[in-house]
């Protein structure tokens, strides 16, 4: 008996908590790949200390690139006086990341500097840099423990930003160690308390392959705010071009 | 009321022709049921004083504006119809009905042509652009100017070297002035029936051509624009009749080249844009190529004093070449904007700002704060107030001055050119002979020249002169629909 446990824990033993970390980020990253494309509603409802709730509707779609280089437009549907706004972001692996924000009202395309990336996004309980774009190349990585949770095996892991301008210091993750999917995550603030809790439930496998969730619940500790996110109508590998995702395609989003 | 079209019959005629082309397209194609959007909002604006021209102190504004939105071919075309009118409580100039858009759209994998009445923008800058040629200003709707639709025809080629968008630009319409009852106000009407395009400045068909390539390298976007065709911004001037007092518009032929850098580094984003015009004109004078430029950067600094807060500040220069004409108001100028972006669920948003004249003792200064304040309901409260450095520079004419005296007097000034003081002295002279000096026609001639003398002195050194009693607090509540 003990020495089935002596050759299960070795492997573990030959690398640091740091490798294990890095290695379980980096095969999170390769199962990810391959989308090809991808479409879907979302809805996030805003929720105040005191329960009121806002909501703001919005749909986006991606096209995987081959290198970093993936794209997304996101389009707001409401609340009705920002709707038509929309986002087009083109990511990069060896530079930052371009944006270009169409306001419906002027007409007219704006080109943005995207560094604030702590700030709030759209009002919500989720900030810039917790919404995908964030590169592998931007965190250190440290595996913490092994644990079970709602009857499934988990890594529980901490990732560090290297970026001076994030707003956390560290994000503790919940991580499938079958899949991949993400239960759960904790965000420590630059004043290393903690800060937020994120919830992710309601996954579902689209092309076999992809786990996506229905809904984010992004709970703030300090200000007892939080933020509900739904997810729908996925889709995958529509036939999205480049083309669809120039300053063009841009303005005429809806 | 809708005296934008009736006044242009050419232009109405084509924007029917338009309406029906794309019904056409959209009944022959369409499957699906549109959408609509719409807004309605009641505008209040209040003054704290009377100025020259207008007594009012307190001014309501009806603004409505709808979209229907239809695609089809999975998007591949599209129909959109966006009408927008004003209904204003004291100026019938304002009472106004545009179509801003009606358009039919296909997309193919390179290129998308354009069809119909359109708002186009151009430029990097959103406080004045100088490049932005496309549609005709509305100054009538707005301060700052609101876009006219324009009808047109735009094949725009998406290839690996840049966007590049072809024009056809037809029915040229003419700019829109407030009237003698709004704030700010002229000082007399825009007489439209002698408004005129003079000889050798017609377009050919009526049309105007533009151009514009744009593309990126790594942070570096720019674009190259050029335009040919009849002028938005109309020389105007008086008329010099003192009987019958007008203001007349001249549209002459220009050719104006346009370019627009956009660097992103390090947060900043750095904006360039100039438009290098000939064929201008200033009271008939040609002014020969101006250039007109606007240099700046805009900075966001994110979650400010680690706060959820950020905070934008815009920096620009503005400079241009024409020194006497009342189209560059803004002649070398600084603008200095910060907006302070609460980041909340009701995009709470605070802006000040201040444009200083870089020569003079005179500039504006503007606050807006908006905010959402439920679900489809938006409230907008503005200031804007003019500091100007007021050098009355205008002769006094009176009833006791010979012709001859008004002559050498109105020449001494040098603020009329032989012709229009010709045209002064005649209608005054005739007037005087029939009536009699002492008659009550005479009295009213001599205050119209009075007017006429005060605003043409109004030169490049305090342009800014004539708003100088137009500072306002605006409250706009909008309801989105």
């Amino acid at each position: 008996m003990g020495a089935l446990v002596m050759t299960a824990v070795a492997p573990a033993l030959a690398e640091t908590p740091e490798e294990k970390g890095l290695k379980i980020a980096q095969d999170g990253e390769k199962v990810g790949h391959g989308w090809v494309d991808s479409s879907n509603s979302m809805k996030m409802i805003l929720i105040n200390k005191n329960g009121d709730e806002t909501v703001r509707e919005m749909h986006s779609a991606a096209k995987e690139g081959t290198n970093d280089d993936d794209k997304m437009l996101i389009v707001f549907d409401s609340p009705r006086d920002q709707k038509g706004t929309a986002l087009l972001t083109h990511g990069h692996a060896d530079q930052e990341n371009e944006q270009w924000l169409y306001l419906p009202a002027l007409k007219k395309v704006k080109k943005i500097a995207s560094k604030a990336k702590s700030g709030p996004f759209l009002g919500s309980e989720f900030s810039f840099e917790d919404f995908g774009g964030a590169k592998l190349e931007n965190y250190t990585y440290k595996w913490l423990r092994d644990e079970e949770l709602n009857g499934r095996k988990v890594w529980v892991m901490e990732a560090y930003p290297k970026d001076q301008y994030s707003g956390y210091t560290k994000i503790v993750s919940w991580i499938d160690q079958e899949d991949h999917r993400q239960y759960k995550a904790e965000f420590w603030d630059r004043k290393n308390t903690h800060l937020k809790t994120l919830t992710i439930s309601g996954y579902e496998k689209f092309l076999d392959k992809f786990w996506r969730p229905a809904e984010l619940v992004m709970v703030n500790h300090q200000t007892n705010k939080s933020t509900k996110m739904q997810m729908g109508d996925f889709k995958f590998a529509s036939g999205l071009q480049d083309k669809d995702f120039t300053t063009n395609s841009l303005q005429r989003a809806r | 009321m809708f005296s934008h079209y009736k006044k242009i019959t050419k232009t109405s005629i084509l924007v029917l022709f338009c309406v029906c082309l794309t019904l056409f397209v959209k009944q022959v194609f369409a499957s699906e049921a549109g959408e609509w959007t719409s807004e309605v909002g009641l505008e209040s604006t209040f003054y704290a004083e009377a100025s020259d021209t207008s007594d009012t102190r307190s001014n309501y504004s009806l603004v409505m504006s709808t979209e229907y939105f239809e695609d089809w071919n999975d998007g591949a075309d599209s129909f959109t119809f966006s009408p927008r009118a004003r209904l204003d409580q004291h100026d019938p100039e304002r009472n106004t009905f545009d179509i801003s858009e009606l358009s039919w759209v296909h997309v193919e994998d390179t290129w998308e042509i354009r069809t119909g009445v359109r708002e186009v923008s151009w430029g990097v800058s959103f406080m004045g652009s100088v490049v932005d040629v496309i549609n005709q200003t509305s100054l009538a709707e707005d301060l700052f100017g609101a876009k006219l639709g324009q009808p047109m025809v735009n094949l725009s080629l998406v290839r690996d070297w840049g966007i590049l968008d072809l024009y056809v630009l037809a029915g040229f319409r003419e700019a829109s002035l407030p009237g003698t009852k709004s704030r700010p106000g002229l000082p007399f009407e825009l007489n439209t029936d002698e408004s005129q395009i003079p000889l050798g400045n017609q377009s050919i068909y009526g049309l105007d051509y533009a151009t514009r390539w744009q593309h990126s390298w790594e942070s570096l976007e720019w674009a190259v624009s050029w335009f040919h065709g009849t002028n938005r911004s109309p020389d105007i001037d008086f008329n010099y009749n003192v009987i019958q007092p007008g203001i007349i518009s001249t549209y002459y032929q220009v050719d104006q080249l346009g370019i627009e850098l956009n660097y992103i580094w390090n947060g900043y984003n750095f904006k360039y844009e100039s438009a290098t015009v000939d064929g201008a004109k200033y009271r008939g004078d040609d002014i020969g190529i101006y250039t007109a430029g606007l240099l700046g950067f805009e900075y966001t600094w994110g979650s400010a004093f680690g706060s959820k807060y950020d905070v934008m500040w815009d920096v620009s220069y503005m400079h241009d070449d024409r020194k006497d004409s009342i189209a560059a108001i803004l002649e070398k100028d600084v603008f200095l904007i910060g907006t302070l972006n609460f980041n909340d669920e009701f995009d709470t948003r605070l802006t000040l700002g201040t444009i200083q004249d870089t020569h003079d003792n005179e500039g504006i200064f503007l606050v807006n704060a908006s905010r959402r304040i439920a679900e489809s309901w938006k409230l907008d409260l503005s200031g804007i107030f003019f500091y100007v450095d007021k050098i009355d520079t205008s002769p006094e004419v009176t009833r006791q001055q010979s012709q001859a005296e008004f002559e050498r007097l109105l020449r001494d000034y040098q603020l009329f050119g032989d012709s229009d003081l010709e045209k002064i002295i005649d209608s005054l002279g005739g007037l005087i002979v029939d009536y009699g000096v002492n008659s009550p026609e005479v009295a009213a001639a001599i205050d119209n020249l009075q007017v006429i003398v005060d605003n043409v002195s109004l030169r490049s050194d305090n342009k800014l002169g004539m708003l100088e009693d137009e500072s306002f607090v605006r409250l706009m509540l909008t309801h989105y629909f």
